[in-house]
């Protein structure tokens, strides 16, 4: 009796335990534990192995004070979701960065206290505003900017893209600018987001590529699913062509660019969009790079599509441009689907010598790695470089690829924020509008053979810590410390510059390349780095990301490499001049100047 | 212990009270779901959407117990991109219909692309209860693409193949596949093949290209590749008529839009106008549907009507550009020309790219015989629009008007070169070249 009885408890508390478990109800797929359950799937989770933070947010104490406003909200007004970049320049030649900062909506005149801003570096921990006597000024709705110094006269000019009219700013002297459009004989007055000045034909002056976006129509209304107000998507607008401006200012007077500089004349440029075949192809452009992608010596150009179909204009013999993406493997991912396309960067993840792209997408689709491979192909290598999932809850614009570490490799650092209403966050970073779109931003660091791994932790870093709606990203040596630093601009929120206190696991070069009979940096010149059994190449090229212009100059971290044997310029001159310089010791900055080399190849001009 | 017989049966008693209920309880529950009704924020949804989710819900509250009432539910959720809780309906449906695979492939849709993992998991127990749908084995090898596991994404493309040999996207996905792996043969024969079941098929053209390009084959390329190269078409879908029957629930509204557009591209005015009309009672927030129902006006000459609909336009939404836009045509089309300056004015104003509104107003200019102000005006245009062959034309014309020889040529050249089958602009083009030669003729000749 006994036992029958115990035989029945067991039963009984067998059978309660069980019946917990008996209930077939729907999995915790809610979005967040999707999430939750993509993000932990990528790799186990990793300890946070930063004792420290590795990213320290130090706009305010360095004086870098800037909000960006987005406009009145109710109007869900397109641009406004789009956000607004910047750039890091050194617009008066005392050889450390200066900040510009776009604003939105706001009006823009220099004296306004909410409009555009340009911050000079007067020391590593203090900027000063000094927009009220620089004389950049804009209307209209900021996007994106292209620096360099079209009229080869020593110091870079600014060109600004907007929602309304782009602008040319030239910099007369020390940081005087002068709003040049008219005289130039550029003129866009379509959605103007990405912008890149390169030397497409070789002639030693500095032309101009812009990235336009879509044709909206102000007043659009736009619904999410449930018929609630949203920002519009490109999906249902059509498309518009970039445009390209040749430089002809050397044609427009008798300076050549080897001559001394033509004081009081305006740079000229002409419209060839249409001659050069860049008018073939409507786009819905975000992001611009401008490079030899098919190693040929002339500078193409990558335009990525949002939403759409990237386009790759590769250029022939007569400056002509064809589009080539389709054929090259970088207009779709590994699908055959078309991404969102924003930020882009390009340079060689795995150090085989051939230039590989990362581009950011939306929401649900992972970002994307292409590989570069030789004869100008790519493969998307997304998921076996570790992007396959761990990318999808999040909408990604600015993008930087930098050594943080000094490991020898290229790292990715990422911005985020959504388009589109997601899931609500209760930051406090944002006000209570966005919170249906403020995300997280992201870290990855290259295990050295172009895979990556995500660090979410970073010893507590603000950067991996702050959730809000952040768009582009910028890179630079702000402190001239020999790492890199990032700058972030938020849609309706602060500017963030965050220092780089990674811990440093090799050493470190900067590079300038400069090119004495253009006055400027030799923007396109390729570098060639070695050092033992390192070879690392980069090629020179501030335009990258998501409206932004970054640091011009090149930076590596080259491990436990002792010193640099030798560097290598493969100067943009059309010639096919190579120089070498010898090398030197590690942990400085240098600059390299043309002629003073050994020629390797090609001829002086 | 020595218990009396009194004591022993309530003991007994007890522990089989106790055992009973537990059974009891075990069975009750496992029959019973009883999962939480997911419900999303409709109070800030539109009122026919709101109402129609509401109206699903409450046949789920009604049937909990019905596979049917929450798989519904989950589609109009899907419909209104409330994604987890659909995903939710569709895991309960599941589990009410262990035997009805339509729930799982659309909790697999769902997922595509948010949970690679987890959709390959409702693809795979989809497809072992019906094993011959032949759309869900594509979702499935892109999902395995996606995780790199590239072996089962081909098998699964396979298993696409053979189901719906006649279409060309799983011979096509098995040729990317096999691109992926380098193996561009491969995938040249998969294309050629994918190219005779769909010879103009963009997606497979594209990529037979590329791959002979990769291969180094030399190829003179058909005129149907070239168009396949430069479109920007997007890729022909799969037919899917699971997903096609859940698109019947979309909201009203948006049917009722479909619809509308449908009738009017019909070529049927009259049908077109009324369920335009219909839609802007549906939808008195919308300016599309009035634009669209002016339009149709305008296309029969109906001017005045298309006036009083455009100035409704204009009064309810003045920001919007294209509504001044079309408001000046008729002004135009009345000869209240004075009007209609202002309104392209202030389409102007509020879209200073907006190309169309600078080509009427250059329009309007040279009708006053303003040619430089023309000029402006269309110059305008072309820099909004580099592909505006009309205004590159008329600009081209009104150079031409103006002596400016060579700037005509110019802008009558890239109109050519934009649109290379138009006959229009070449042939003023050519009209432009033998003017000019007959212009520089007459000057080089000797006076007497």
């Amino acid at each position: 009796m006994r036992f029958v009885t115990i035989g029945l408890l067991w039963t009984c508390s067998i059978v309660l335990g069980c019946s917990q478990a008996a209930v077939p109800s729907p999995s915790a797929t809610s979005q967040n534990a999707t999430s939750q359950k993509v993000a932990s799937q990528k790799t186990a989770p990793q300890p946070d192995r930063y004792s420290q933070p590795c990213l320290v947010d130090v706009s305010e104490s360095v004086g870098i004070v800037f909000r960006h406003d987005a406009g009145p909200l109710d109007s869900y007004s397109m641009p406004q979701v789009m956000g607004s970049g910047g750039a890091l320049l050194d617009f008066d030649n005392d050889h450390d960065l200066d900040v510009l900062l776009i604003q939105g909506a706001s009006n823009n005149s220099a004296n306004s206290p909410s409009g555009l801003k340009l911050f000079r570096q007067d020391t590593p921990t203090q900027f000063t505003d000094v927009t009220s006597t620089s004389g950049i000024n804009s209307q209209g709705f900021g996007m994106g900017c292209a620096v360099g110094d079209v009229d080869n006269d020593g110091d870079v000019d600014v060109y600004i893209t907007r929602y309304g009219e782009d602008s040319l700013f030239i910099n007369q002297d020390g940081g005087q600018f002068l709003d040049a459009t008219a005289a130039s004989g550029i003129s866009n007055l379509q959605w103007g987001t990405a912008a890149s000045f390169f030397d497409y034909d070789r002639d030693g002056w500095l032309d101009l590529f812009v990235v336009n976006y879509v044709d909206y129509f102000p007043g659009s209304i736009c619904e999410d699913g449930a018929g609630r107000r949203d920002f519009c998507g490109p999906e249902s607008l059509t498309g518009t062509t970039s445009k390209l401006y040749h430089n002809v200012s050397a044609s427009s007077s008798s300076a050549s660019p080897l001559s001394a500089s033509r004081a009081g004349e305006g740079p000229k440029f002409e419209d060839v969009t249409v001659a050069s075949g860049i008018a073939r192809r409507v786009g819905k452009g975000l992001g611009v790079i401008c490079r030899d992608f098919d190693m040929d010596g002339r500078q193409d150009i990558l335009v990525a599509n949002d939403g759409a179909e990237n386009f790759l204009w590769i250029q022939h013999d007569n400056s002509a441009f064809s589009n080539e993406a389709l054929l090259r493997g970088v207009a779709l991912n590994r699908i055959g689907e078309a991404e969102a396309n924003m930020g882009v960067v390009a340079d060689d993840f795995d150090r085989d010598g051939f230039s590989d792209l990362f581009i950011t997408h939306l929401r649900e689709e992972s970002d994307t790695l292409f590989r570069g491979t030789q004869f100008g192909q790519f493969a998307d290598q997304t998921v076996a470089s570790g992007f396959g999932v761990t990318s999808l809850p999040f909408t990604s614009f600015g993008v930087a690829a930098v050594d943080f570490d000094h490991d020898a490799d290229l790292d990715l650092a990422i911005c985020n924020g959504g388009v589109k209403r997601g899931l609500r966050t209760n930051s406090s970073d944002v006000d209570d509008f966005w919170r249906d779109y403020a995300q997280r931003n992201e870290i990855y660091l290259n295990n050295g053979r172009g895979n990556f791994v995500s660090e979410d932790g970073l010893g507590g870093s603000d950067f991996s810590r702050r959730v809000e709606v952040s768009r582009a990203l910028l890179s630079g040596d702000m402190d001239n410390d020999g790492d890199v630093d990032l700058l972030v601009t938020n849609c309706s929120g602060p500017a963030r510059l965050y220092r780089n206190d990674f811990p440093k696991l090799g050493n470190w070069l900067t590079i300038t390349a400069q090119d004495p009979a253009l006055k400027r940096i030799a923007l396109g010149a390729q570098i060639q780095l070695i050092a033992g059994k390192l070879v690392i190449n980069r090629e020179i090229n501030p335009s990258t990301g998501y409206l932004g212009s970054n640091d011009p100059r090149v930076h590596f971290g080259l491990g436990n490499a002792p010193r640099y044997d030798a560097i290598r310029v493969y100067w943009p001159s059309g010639n096919g001049e190579i120089e070498e310089f010898p090398g030197g010791q590690l942990n400085q900055q240098i600059t390299l100047v043309r002629g003073t080399g050994r020629i390797l190849a090609g001829g002086s001009p | 212990m020595n218990l009396n017989a009194l004591t022993k049966r309530a003991i007994a008693g007890s522990v089989l009270l106790l055992c009973g209920l537990s059974v009891w309880f075990y069975f009750s529950n496992s029959s019973d779901p009883r999962p939480e009704i997911p419900l999303p924020d409709i109070t800030t949804a539109k009122l026919n959407v709101a109402s129609l989710t509401n109206e699903r819900y409450e046949q789920v509250k009604l049937n909990p117990s019905s596979a049917e009432a929450w798989g519904q539910y989950g589609e109009v959720l899907m419909a209104h991109e409330w994604n987890s809780e659909a995903i939710n309906c569709f895991e309960v449906a599941s589990n009410l219909a262990p035997t009805e695979s339509r729930w799982l492939y659309l909790a697999g849709v769902m997922l595509d692309r948010r949970d690679p993992f987890e959709a390959v998991n409702k693809y795979e127990a989809a497809k072992q209860l019906d094993a011959t749908y032949a759309p869900l084995y594509l979702r499935l090898g892109a999902n395995l693409q996606r995780l790199n596991r590239l072996d089962d994404a081909e098998a699964a493309y396979r298993q696409a193949v053979k189901l719906s040999p006649q279409e060309p996207q799983p011979i096509i996905a098995l040729a990317r596949l096999e691109s992926t792996r380098n193996k561009w043969q491969q995938a040249v024969d998969l294309l050629e093949q994918a190219t005779k079941i769909a010879p103009t098929n963009r997606e497979a053209l594209v990529e037979l290209t590329r791959a002979k390009l990769v291969l180094g084959t030399p190829q003179s390329l058909s005129r149907e590749t070239q168009a396949a190269l430069m479109s920007g078409e997007k890729f022909e879908a799969m037919p899917d008529p699971i997903l096609q029957s859940i698109n019947n629930h979309e909201n009203a509204s948006r049917m009722a839009a479909m619809k509308a557009d449908a009738t009017a591209t019909e070529g049927d005015p009259q049908k077109a106008a009324e369920a335009y009309s219909e839609l802007i009672k549906q939808r008195p927030d919308l300016a599309r549907p009035r634009i669209n129902l002016a339009t149709v006006y305008m296309s029969e000459g109906q001017f005045p009507l298309a006036m009083v609909t455009l100035r409704e336009l204009v009064q309810l939404f003045p920001d919007d550009p294209m509504g001044h836009l079309l408001l000046s045509y008729a002004l135009q089309a009345t000869q209240a020309t004075t009007e209609a300056r202002t309104e392209l004015e202030t389409a102007i104003r509020l879209k200073p790219d907006y190309a169309d509104a600078h080509f009427a107003l250059g329009m309007a200019e040279e009708q006053n015989n303003e040619i430089e102000k023309a000029i402006t005006a269309y110059r305008s245009a072309v820099q909004s629009n580099a592909r505006h062959i009309q205004a590159r034309t008329a600009l081209g014309l009104a150079l031409k008007k103006q002596g400016k020889w060579d700037e005509a040529i110019a802008e009558l050249f890239s109109a050519v070169r934009l649109s290379p089958g138009d006959r229009v602009p070449q042939a003023y083009l050519e009209k432009a070249i033998a003017e000019q030669s007959a212009a520089k003729s007459n000057t080089d000749k000797p006076t007497p």
